[in-house]
């Protein structure tokens, strides 16, 4: 009997071993939204996640890859379906934060045994991650908008970067610019989104917000739509149809001098024109006439988690993982800058460069353009409840006013009952 | 009734029960799910409650939305303006390739191909084609020193209907051709032969021979064009987006723009509960007049 019963005793223990064994080896597999489709960024993910998996074996990767452009829509069914993956890319949290299907990660990120702390990014980076006090993703890479010049161009019309400090200077280099269908300033007005963020960019030169509506921005935000007009002749005209691949190409083609873009410039131009990247150049988009100094728009794209993951723990493992210095310095090298701030520029051209080897010094200085934009100018972008519905209403009036059917005056009038009706929604 | 004759029918009913399944899950329900969705506000932004508000969507629609009414005519402009171009198209293609002519079959085959494109395919094709900056049509247009200046196809009001018109029967005009041709086959050579006896010759024989003996097909295929066209919306969202401001939006674009881009579910599914009434009431329309050419 006692036999029997140390028998009984040793199977247990043999018996619970194995199974915690077996549970500790138990694989989980996470879903993993991510949108860089470019194929330095898909031959990115898949090198993380062959060294993820022989690092962590019992986690799998299993990417949904989905464009930025649709990112938002497929989320939002899926998650209506009640279907969540665990892991999503993320660039503006606004929207997906108001649907309720991210996961706050302040409880997370502040656990004394996390292995990522707030201080670890540029503060300006980090406060795009939050909406209203909440923190819902942790920053990968930080985009930085500005201006890009081609300074041959430039040259060729007797001016320098450093000689365009305000819009009258723009306006200068325009003029001298355009001829010869070669235009000074290209516009991607085609598509709702970078139709209004053209104009972000040189809202936030002249100190407003386009989506504010108040009486004290008003003179500020018509003088924008008043620069817009004085812009038309210099902008191709077919800009009323182009998107932002045109405007690279374009840009790239040499037909446009000028393009208010961000840092993910080099990832965007380098397949088209590889040339073109030693040419240009980035600055802060010149200053507005109201405001003292311009400040350019700072954003970051990151990682979150979905609410109804079954997996969170993991997913936030994941993350800690992707924001260890090197892994997150390798993916902004593919497509923007460092979220961190203690990356060094050196290092972090030194990866750039494996991914942009015949640009590498070229690609250097303009990572450090952006650098110097994002730390004397850099503000975060504003966070717009229904931004997207708001910028099919822009849209519509900007190529009325492009195509001279509308005056600065009534774009400001139309566009103002447009957003506080989209508001009391 | 036979118990084998009653089996008979429960073994029938067995076989219909997978489609009728299908038809209650994936049409009735979502139909009946989407009316039901038209009288409430679901938005997926910042709502966190689901509340019933009657009629106005419907209201916001016909009454507050200035967008509206321009939108239901571009689509009516788009439907048949299609249709129509796919038949001038598709009408005289088919009688050629009726006639004994060389390659018959090739010629046959290779008609189709605009047909078979996936739709995605073509209007990127076609978006290439009407580029105002790197276009080939404008590239040809000033070799051949018809312009001087580009011009900007697909963002101009006064070209891009026309442009998505001749883009939609590209690609819709092969259905006609072979429905026509379908058609043609079926006529007896004895009805021609009479008429010929009768002194009729080439345009008179195809005006009140081939015409009206074509009419059957002509409505049937008109109404699936119709229906067909009326939900395309992958062609004019490619090309356009629905643009330039609204001036290509359809009501199809719409529900998308409102359903997905402004996560308005409420406002889109009464759009598409509208949408279906419209094109239900064109499709009754239309069978009636079919109906009454037969009688």
């Amino acid at each position: 009997m006692r036999y029997m019963f140390i028998f009984c005793l040793v199977v247990l223990l043999v018996v619970l071993l194995l199974g915690n064994a077996t549970l500790a080896q138990e694989k989980v597999t996470l879903r993993f939204v991510y949108c860089g489709t470019s194929e330095p960024e898909k031959a990115w993910s898949a090198e993380y996640k062959k060294d993820f998996e022989q690092r962590y074996p019992h986690i799998i990767i299993e990417y949904m890859y989905i464009p930025w452009a649709e990112q938002e829509k497929k989320i939002a069914v899926m998650t209506q379906a009640g279907d969540y993956p665990d892991l999503i890319q993320v660039q503006d949290v606004t929207t997906l934060s108001a649907m309720g299907v991210l996961e706050p990660l302040d409880a997370y990120i502040d656990n004394p045994n996390s292995r990522v702390k707030r201080s670890d990014f540029y503060p300006a980076a980090f406060d795009y991650s939050i909406i209203d006090g909440v923190l819902y993703s942790v920053p990968a890479h930080m985009t930085v908008y500005g201006l890009i010049v081609n300074e041959d161009m430039l040259a060729k019309t007797g001016f320098t970067v450093e000689d365009l400090k305000t819009w009258d200077d723009m306006l200068k280099v325009a003029e001298k610019v355009t001829h010869n269908e070669i235009y000074a300033y290209g516009y991607a007005a085609g598509l709702p989104r970078f139709a209004w963020r053209d104009a972000m960019i040189a809202g936030y030169s002249n100190g407003v917000i386009i989506a504010d509506t108040t009486s004290e921005a008003r003179s500020r935000y018509v003088e924008v739509l008043k620069w817009y007009e004085t812009l038309r002749p210099y902008i191709p005209p077919a800009a009323v149809t182009w998107s932002y691949p045109d405007m690279f190409r374009a840009f790239c083609q040499e037909q446009v001098a000028m393009i208010a873009a961000g840092s993910f410039f080099t990832a965007n131009v380098y397949p088209i024109n590889p040339s073109i990247v030693p040419k240009s150049r980035a600055i802060v988009y010149p200053k507005g006439p109201s405001a003292e100094r311009s400040s350019a728009m700072v954003a970051n794209a990151g990682w979150a988690i979905l609410r109804g993951s079954k997996n969170k723990d993991a997913a936030w493992f994941v993350i800690e993982d992707l924001s260890q210095r090197d892994n997150l310095a390798k993916e902004a090298a593919v497509v923007g800058l460092p979220a961190r701030s203690d990356i060094t520029l050196d290092a972090f051209a030194e990866l750039a460069g494996m991914y942009y080897p015949d640009i590498k010094d070229a690609n250097k200085r303009i990572i450090e353009d952006w650098l110097s934009i994002a730390r004397d100018f850099g503000k975060p972008q504003a966070k717009i409840l229904r931004q997207g519905e708001m910028e099919v209403k822009f849209q519509e009036k900007m190529y009325a006013l492009l195509t001279g059917a509308l005056d600065a005056e009534s774009f400001y009038e139309q566009i103002v009952a447009d957003i506080e009706a989209i508001r009391k929604k | 009734m036979s118990l084998l004759k009653r089996l008979s029918h429960r073994v029938a009913y067995l076989f219909l029960l997978p489609t009728l399944a299908y038809l209650i899950g994936f049409q009735t329900y979502p139909l009946v799910e989407n009316i039901r969705l038209s009288f409430t506000n679901l938005s997926l932004i910042g709502r966190e409650s689901v509340e019933y508000v009657g009629w106005e969507n419907y209201r916001h629609f016909l009454a507050v939305d200035k967008q509206f009414w321009s939108i239901l005519w571009n689509t009516v402009v788009w439907v048949f303006g299609s249709v129509l171009f796919q038949f001038v198209l598709g009408i005289p293609t088919a009688l050629v390739l009726n006639m004994r002519i060389r390659a018959r079959g090739l010629w046959r085959g290779l008609i189709l191909i605009p047909w078979v494109m996936p739709v995605v395919v073509v209007s990127i094709v076609w978006k290439w084609i009407f580029d105002g900056q790197w276009g080939i049509l404008n590239f040809f247009l000033r070799e051949f020193h018809l312009i001087s200046r580009n011009v900007i196809w697909l963002g101009n009001p006064q070209t891009v209907w026309p442009s998505l018109l001749l883009t939609s029967a590209w690609k819709g005009f092969p259905y006609i051709t072979l429905m026509v041709l379908a058609g043609l086959q079926g006529i007896e050579k004895e009805v021609y032969e009479a008429a010929k006896v009768d002194g009729a010759t080439g345009f008179r024989l195809f005006w009140h021979i081939t015409l009206p003996l074509l009419q059957p097909t002509i409505f049937v295929s008109g109404l699936v064009a119709i229906v067909t066209t009326w939900t395309k919306f992958e062609l004019i969202w490619v090309l356009t987006e629905g643009g330039p401001g609204n001036t290509t939006s359809t009501l199809a674009t719409y529900i998308y723009t409102n359903s997905f881009v402004f996560y308005d579910m409420g406002k889109g599914a009464a759009l598409a509960v509208m949408s279906t009434l419209v094109v239900l009431i064109v499709s009754l329309f239309y069978v009636k007049m079919l109906r009454r050419s037969s009688v």
